[in-house]
């Protein structure tokens, strides 16, 4: 049953793979259409965050965080940001997107799958982009990736069925309860804060308040094991910690079979909701 | 084989259809668990549908229309039962619902392409005949934002038709765009339809619906409660129709007539007469058209012979008042009553009726004849009789060696509005009927006027009457405007007067009329507005309001001695008037050969291709007494003279028309030299003088 739903899924999105793109490349050319900087602004974004948090960690608070002194904090800053502003974005944009396309779903059947997929999909293409800044900026600080940049796509991949399975869930949801997004941006607000975004992720695995089954519940937090793993992949230039890994992909595909579980049984009746 | 299946399909819904919060419903569900209303949209529904066919489906407001086709089109699955389909599917559902505004018409051909899930390469393919259809062309790599609704209207359409899917969801949409793109698509889909494809087809358009499918099922409350011919579940359902708002039905023994939102329907021994909109008003207002059938309706008052209803335009202050009678099973009354108010500058008004294509032939009181055929490649109408102000009946019978005949229709209008004629069209070939009209064109200083009720049109429409009585009521009409004497008849007809003799007309053309010349133009008596009164059985006086010129033109026509009329004609000046000319002239057909006046003679030379101008054959500019043409000894067809005398010595001219006319024209001149022909408000007789015919 759930894999009948993973391959349901699969078969759905092959089979209707142009009407995934076409939906994907309106989302990437109407987003940014209208901009003066076009699609420039899908890699500012972190750009600006890390100049921002860079500034403030420079001049204000000046930690003294033995990881972060070791690499670059721009570097360090954009490792997190990169990876948190595609799932940040990608959430709050997909929950509501089902019904922001009521009038197309009342009027035309397709798998409903598409569209928070072909949002999410714009949103990867933004992340992709925003990686190839990211090397270039390591390149400049002189941070050369080591062959372990090859294990990016793994933690790429398993963020995207992370994302996919969220993003399922509570666009469904939103369908029939209309607080979903609001309780999605509150969310996001303390993700952000439960996240080693701008702070080194050792700094809570050494607080003495923090348990060691604490810390274990912490880095379950998917974001949290992305993040790291990019930090390990990239600064530390290493294959990230297995364990760690093999915990963010459980939770990965867990959040996908629910995700999708809650979106199937819902998708029926969406159109006589939205 | 059957391409779609339906097996006791059901759907239900809540009754309590608005979402709710997930906080609130969390606290509501610790607190008590609430149960929602439930309703069933459809029930029991169970249907097959073949290749190839094209399906209605009719119904009231809420009867599961709608929900049905979500359900073929797969966009909502029922609640219980089966649905099985064959190939696929593609939606007319709501035009340029994937269409987003910032991307051009191009992107967005494709965008909404995939959506409806046509391959890439076939939109490739079919990219130029889609933006053709649409007649988009300039403006396809301009952002839809930027188009008019009518544009973005007719791209999605034209990606829609051109999607090929095996089966056509076609929900109202033919209410899109202009007159003509209505036109177009409504072609398209016939086409479509006569090609093969499955079309299932939901309307409130019952005329369209019948002309467009082979089969038609009516839904009431969710159910099947008819299906059959279009015929038959069309007129189930007009007559299981209560007074819903908006609808109403009248009916005396074999006779129904169908109000429905701004048109009626005529139906005689359960068979349809008419035929799209069937009865119906237009009002034009500032270049626009508004029909009936847009306005907001509500009916008044109805009994079962009668009915009073209401129609409101949302957009402009116009309304209008229907008041339909029966009087017995052959005869019904309608009048249309408009009230404007101040602000709505109405420049047309008019009612038309359309009928059934197997109406063959037309009649006026004045004439009569075939229609010709409606042609597969008619996009417009086509008028079949000239727009006559004189005429008040006009009506449609079949070739009456037919047993299965319709019944003859006629109308006759019987309050006389000003300025008003009466037309005779085929439409086009998408609606496929003849259209009976009555046309109301205001002149310019007449448009703006304040609140106002107005009577449009007061008609009787008599059904059914034998041929016998059809050619006895024209005659009888005819004879209110005609005057014989001896072997001459000469018939009144809007400012141009036709002469018979022995029955058979030797005028043609604008026949007997007046015309004046003012600065450049020429102001001819047809052009006119003309109203016809019969003083005695020997006099007949006709006032026509001029089109052009501030002045009235007065005719009377008298019998004198056998074969011989007089006439008279006098001018009333409004307002100063300048003429340069003044003519009174007699078009004869081409058969006379000879003239002559009271100076000199001649032969009118033949008329020829390249015959390109009028060509004056008198030489002399003499006044003289009469003018005159006939035929000569050797001319076979041997008609009567014709001679026009007048009373007061005047200049006379024979004259060669042009080919396009090809007659012969004999008139009397009146040129002024400058400011000779100065008339100032007043009375003044223009012309007085006699018709004679076969004399001498």
């Amino acid at each position: 049953m759930l894999f009948d739903d993973t391959r349901r899924f699969v078969a759905d999105m092959i089979g209707h793979r142009e009407l995934v793109r076409s939906l994907t490349a309106k989302e990437f050319k109407v987003r940014y259409k209208n901009a003066v900087l076009g699609f420039l602004w899908t890699i500012l974004n972190p750009l600006l965050l890390m100049v921002v948090l860079t500034l403030v960690f420079r001049f204000f608070f000046q930690p003294r965080w033995e990881y972060t002194e070791k690499y670059p904090f721009p570097a360090f800053l954009l490792c997190g940001l990169i990876p948190w502003t595609f799932m940040a974005h990608s959430l709050s944009r997909c929950t509501s997107s089902l019904v922001d396309n009521a009038p197309l779903i009342q009027k035309v059947y397709f798998p409903r799958e598409i569209i928070p997929l072909s949002s999410i999909l714009a949103n990867l293409l933004n992340l992709l982009l925003s990686l190839v800044v990211l090397f270039f900026f390591l390149f400049l600080m002189d941070q050369m990736p080591s062959v372990w940049i090859l294990a990016v796509p793994l933690i790429v991949f398993a963020e995207l069925v992370f994302v996919v399975g969220i993003c399922l869930a509570t666009s469904s949801l939103h369908v029939f309860y209309r607080d979903v997004a609001y309780i999605v941006e509150v969310a996001l607000l303390v993700w952000w804060w439960g996240t080693p975004i701008f702070y080194p992720h050792q700094l809570v695995q050494n607080a003495p308040a923090v348990s060691p089954l604490l810390y274990r519940i912490y880095m379950a937090n998917p974001m949290a094991a992305i993040v790291v793993a990019f930090r390990q992949i990239l600064l530390e230039r290493r294959f990230p910690d297995g364990d760690l890994v093999g915990t963010l992909f459980v939770v990965a595909f867990l959040s996908f079979f629910i995700g999708l579980a809650i979106f199937r049984k819902k998708q029926a009746v969406v159109a006589d909701f939205v | 084989m059957s391409v779609l299946t339906l097996r006791d399909v059901g759907k239900k819904y809540r009754l309590r259809r608005e979402t709710g919060m997930l906080t609130k419903e969390l606290l509501l569900r610790l607190l008590r668990r609430h149960k929602a209303e439930e309703f069933w949209a459809l029930k029991g529904i169970t249907l097959d549908v073949e290749a190839g066919e094209s399906l209605g489906i009719i119904g009231p407001n809420g009867s599961g229309k709608s929900t049905l086709l979500k359900l073929i089109a797969g966009v909502t699955s029922p609640t219980e039962g089966e649905i099985s389909l064959r190939g696929r599917v593609s939606s007319l559902l709501e035009l340029g619902a994937g269409f987003h505004p910032y991307l051009t018409g191009r992107e967005n051909v494709y965008l909404n392409g995939a959506i409806l899930g046509i391959r890439r390469e076939q939109i490739d393919r079919n990219f130029d005949r889609i933006v053709d259809f649409s007649g988009i062309h300039r403006f396809i790599d301009t952002p839809v934002k930027d188009y008019s609704s009518g544009m973005y209207v007719r791209l999605a359409f034209s990606v829609a038709i051109h999607s090929d899917p095996d089966i056509f969801l076609v929900d109202e949409v033919l209410a899109v765009g202009d007159e003509q793109f209505q036109r177009k698509c409504r072609a398209k889909i016939r086409e479509l339809s006569d090609s093969g494809k499955t079309i299932v087809f939901v309307s409130h358009d019952l005329n369209i619906v019948n002309e467009l499918c082979d089969r038609v099922i009516l839904l009431q409350g969710g159910e099947i409660a008819q299906k059959g011919s279009p015929e038959d579940t069309v007129d189930f359902y007009l007559q299981s129709l209560g007074a819903e708002e908006g609808m109403a039905l009248l009916r005396s023994g074999s006779l129904e007539v169908i109000f429905n939102n701004g048109r009626i329907a005529l139906f005689k021994d359960g068979r349809m007469l008419t035929r799209a909109n069937g009865g119906y008003s237009s009002i034009g207002c500032r270049g626009m058209w508004y029909d009936s059938t847009s306005a907001e309706w509500s009916v008044d008052s109805h009994s079962g012979t009668e009915l009073v209803a209401t129609g409101t335009f949302t957009r402009v202050s116009i309304s209008q008042t229907w008041r339909v009678t029966i009087d017995n099973p052959a005869l019904l009354r309608w009048a249309v009553e408009v009230e404007t108010k101040p602000g709505a500058e109405v420049s047309e008004r008019m009612v038309s009726i359309m009928v059934s294509p197997e109406y063959t032939m037309w009649f006026t009181e004045g004439s009569g004849g075939e229609f010709p055929q409606i042609d597969v490649n008619d996009t417009q109408w086509i008028p079949v009789s000239s727009r006559d102000k004189q005429l008040r009946i006009m009506g449609v019978s079949t070739d009456h060696e037919k047993q299965s005949a319709l019944p003859s229709l006629s109308i006759e209008t019987l309050q006389r509005v000003a300025n008003a004629g009466l037309h005779i069209f085929n439409t086009d070939y998408a609606l496929n009927a003849r259209v009976l009209q009555m046309l109301e064109v205001r002149a310019d200083n007449e448009k703006q006027f304040g609140p106002s009720r107005e009577l449009l049109v007061s008609a009787k429409i008599t059904l059914g009457e034998p041929p016998q009585v059809v050619q006895e009521r024209l005659r009888e009409a005819r004879r209110q405007r005609s005057i014989e004497t001896g072997n001459l008849a000469a018939l009144f007809a809007g400012g141009s007067t036709s002469l018979a003799w022995q029955g058979k007309e030797i005028t043609k053309n604008l026949r007997v009329f007046s015309s004046i010349q003012v600065g450049d133009f020429w102001d001819d008596s047809v052009q006119g507005y003309w109203q016809a009164d019969r003083v005695s059985e020997t006099e007949l006086q006709a006032t026509g309001v001029m089109r052009r010129l501030p002045a009235v033109q007065r005719w009377i026509l008298k019998r004198s001695e056998e074969g011989t009329i007089d006439w008279t004609i006098l001018l009333e000046v409004k307002e100063r008037l300048d003429a340069q000319e003044i003519d009174v002239s007699i078009m004869l057909v081409p058969e006379y050969d000879l003239w002559a006046t009271s100076h000199e003679t001649g032969a009118f030379p033949p008329i020829t291709v390249e015959t390109k101008e009028w060509t004056h054959l008198t030489k002399l500019f003499k006044a003289g007494h009469f003018v005159e043409a006939r035929c000569s000894k050797a001319n076979r067809y041997g008609l009567p003279p014709v001679r026009l005398s007048f009373s007061k010595p005047t200049v006379a001219a024979a004259v060669n028309t042009r080919h396009q006319e090809m007659a012969r024209v004999i008139q009397v001149m009146q040129p002024y030299t400058r400011g000779a022909g100065i008339f100032e408000p007043g009375r003044y007789e223009l012309f007085s003088g006699k018709i004679a015919v076969g004399k001498g």
